[in-house]
């Protein structure tokens, strides 16, 4: 199953999009993917993994699709899979978003599928 | 497994990968089909048309002895929606292409009529409505903006003002757009045609791609013909027009945003002054916008990125029909603005207005709705304007269609357009008799019932 999330996971892999990555809610990642493999992307990587917990929450209270920040010029989004899993998505800011949203859907709807 | 469900076999195949070794190695897996096809129809996207000619060699080896036809679109829907990555449709049999390439619309379009003739129940036209060819055009278009406008400033009377206009539109339909309503009114009406007036959300040089039998050709028209019983709708998400111009206004006034009527000098496809003043000009007064320029748009253009979707734009009235088109205005370093149809059938008051869709996605649902038949195959298209608009809300078309069709695909593609003799209804965006344009909010469907001979 995992190298299938995987292999879905490599369809949006492209030099704008800098991680993908599917984490457990108590911080684990499960499946990371970098293109980009600087102290910055290993900072976010940290950092998510002591926030991932709090995000999922605020996400299922809110009754939100999703949650997004921008640091710099990457793009942090948090798309949640299930209650303790969340696909994290990191891009630069150049990509246009309006349609790798809609691929990220995609992608969310075919791992909630196999999870 | 394929089977033959009554109109003939027809098979969707699509990969969302985008690097090529990866496509084919989805494409092996999947193309697997029980029938061998007469004709397909392949769609890129912005992810892979880049590397149509390794792509087309890959199927021209496939499958040798099938027609094709082929084109950019913004994404698919099947059962899954994808914005990258290709789609290819076969078709057992009944269905056939043509192409025609001249100077200008016109003639590009007489020719493939000709060609068409009349033994085809449907038919869907594929043509660029504004063609980015290269770099070194794309100056050239720029240096004739410059001396177009310049002539056109130092004339004080209309006419004179009308006649350089018309000259540069001439200039512009030989090069760079091929005016929707002018390519479809060649077409009588008596079988539908659907447009695929292609025009990228974000240009690049090479955009939009066209490919008829393995050819990338460029600037021209393909015609993909549909023979058998077929039943084609054309919908848009507007109330409909009204009996008279202060009608459709009115119209107009309660369904935009930001409404304001303006006085237009236009001819042919050129736009010189809106309210007295260059349309672009206009555009950045009225929304403190800054323009983009000339080196930014070619760098932009470069990377395919030049973003051609704006959210604000000018309505036009149609003398014929009192119905109604908008043209977005981009923030371009242009004096005389480039339109995408052909403007001498409208009123010269306009409207500026602000892009609204009311009812939001769902109203792209509504033309699942105004189907004639519940057991057809069917292709449609929709506004890709709603990616921008909607982001990921663009999934519930895929819910719609779930609902509604048997077996369905569908396009992103840019204000898809329509020319059929009786419509069922006034549509707002019916623009000349039975010839249906606006630049957003549109779509269009075939049903497949049987493409039997």
């Amino acid at each position: 199953m995992l190298s299938e999330i995987e292999k879905t996971m490599d369809i949006i892999r492209n030099s704008d999009v800098k991680l993908i990555a599917l984490f457990r809610i108590d911080g684990v990642p499960i499946i990371v993917k970098t293109i980009e493999r600087t102290q910055r992307i290993l900072n976010s990587i940290y950092w998510l993994q002591r926030q991932i917990k709090d995000f999922l929450n605020q996400i299922f209270i809110g009754d939100l699709d999703d949650l997004k920040f921008k640091s710099g010029d990457l793009i942090i989004g948090i798309y949640p899979i299930s209650k303790t899993l969340a696909l994290i998505v990191i891009t630069s800011d150049e990509i246009s978003l309006y349609k790798l949203e809609s691929d990220i859907e995609s992608i969310c709807l075919k791992i909630r599928d196999m999870v | 497994m394929s089977e033959d469900k009554g109109y003939g076999m027809i098979s969707v195949v699509y990969t969302p990968y985008s690097k090529f070794d990866e496509i084919v190695r989805d494409l092996e897996k999947k193309l697997k089909l029980d029938f061998e096809p007469e004709f397909f129809f392949l769609f890129l996207t912005e992810s892979t048309w880049k590397d149509y000619k390794k792509i087309l060699e890959y199927l021209k080896k496939k499958f040798p002895n099938c027609k094709m036809a082929g084109c950019i679109v913004e994404g698919y829907i099947t059962d899954e929606i994808w914005m990258r990555g290709l789609a290819i449709v076969f078709f057992e049999h009944g269905v056939n292409v043509f192409w025609a390439k001249d100077k200008n619309t016109t003639k590009t379009f007489e020719i493939l009529k000709n060609k068409i003739g009349t033994k085809y129940s449907s038919v869907i036209t594929i043509f660029p409505m504004f063609y980015f060819s290269s770099r070194f055009d794309v100056l050239k278009l720029f240096a004739n903006d410059r001396l177009y406008w310049f002539k056109y400033k130092r004339v004080k009377n209309l006419e004179d003002k009308l006649k350089i206009l018309d000259s540069y539109s001439k200039k512009l339909e030989s090069k760079y757009v091929f005016p929707v309503n002018k390519a479809l009114r060649i077409f009588d009406g008596n079988f539908p045609v659907i447009g695929m007036n292609l025009m990228p959300l974000e240009a690049g040089y090479g955009t939009p791609l066209i490919i008829a039998n393995y050819k990338n050709i460029g600037r021209g028209a393909v015609a993909v013909c549909f023979k058998g019983k077929t039943n084609a709708i054309f919908y848009d998400v507007f109330p409909e027009r009204g009996k008279s111009f202060e009608e459709t206004i009115e119209v107009i006034k309660n369904y935009f945003p930001n409404v304001e009527l303006v006085d237009v000098i236009k001819k042919g496809v050129t736009i010189a002054e809106v309210n007295n003043v260059a349309p672009v000009e206009f555009l950045k007064r009225k929304l403190y916008k800054g323009i983009a320029g000339e080196e930014e748009v070619l760098s932009r253009l470069e990377k395919g990125k030049l973003s051609m979707v704006s959210p604000y734009g000018l309505a036009f009235i149609s003398r014929n029909t009192l119905g109604c088109s908008c043209l977005g205005l981009l923030p371009y370093p242009l004096n005389i603005y480039s339109s995408l149809f052909d403007l001498d059938i409208f009123y010269d008051k306009a409207i500026f207005l602000g892009e609204r869709i009311k009812g939001g996605i769902h109203s792209f649902g509504e033309i699942f709705e105004n189907k004639l038949y519940s057991d057809t195959f069917d292709i449609f298209m929709i506004d890709s304007n709603t990616i921008m608009m909607f982001g990921k809300g663009v999934h519930k078309i895929k819910n719609f269609a779930q609902q509604n069709c048997k077996e369905f695909f569908g396009i992103f593609t840019l204000c898809p357009s329509f020319r059929l003799s009786n419509l069922i209804k006034a549509y707002f965006s019916e623009i000349e008799k039975g010839l249906c344009f606006n630049s957003s909010g549109t779509s269009t469907m075939l049903e497949i019932k049987n493409l039997r001979l």
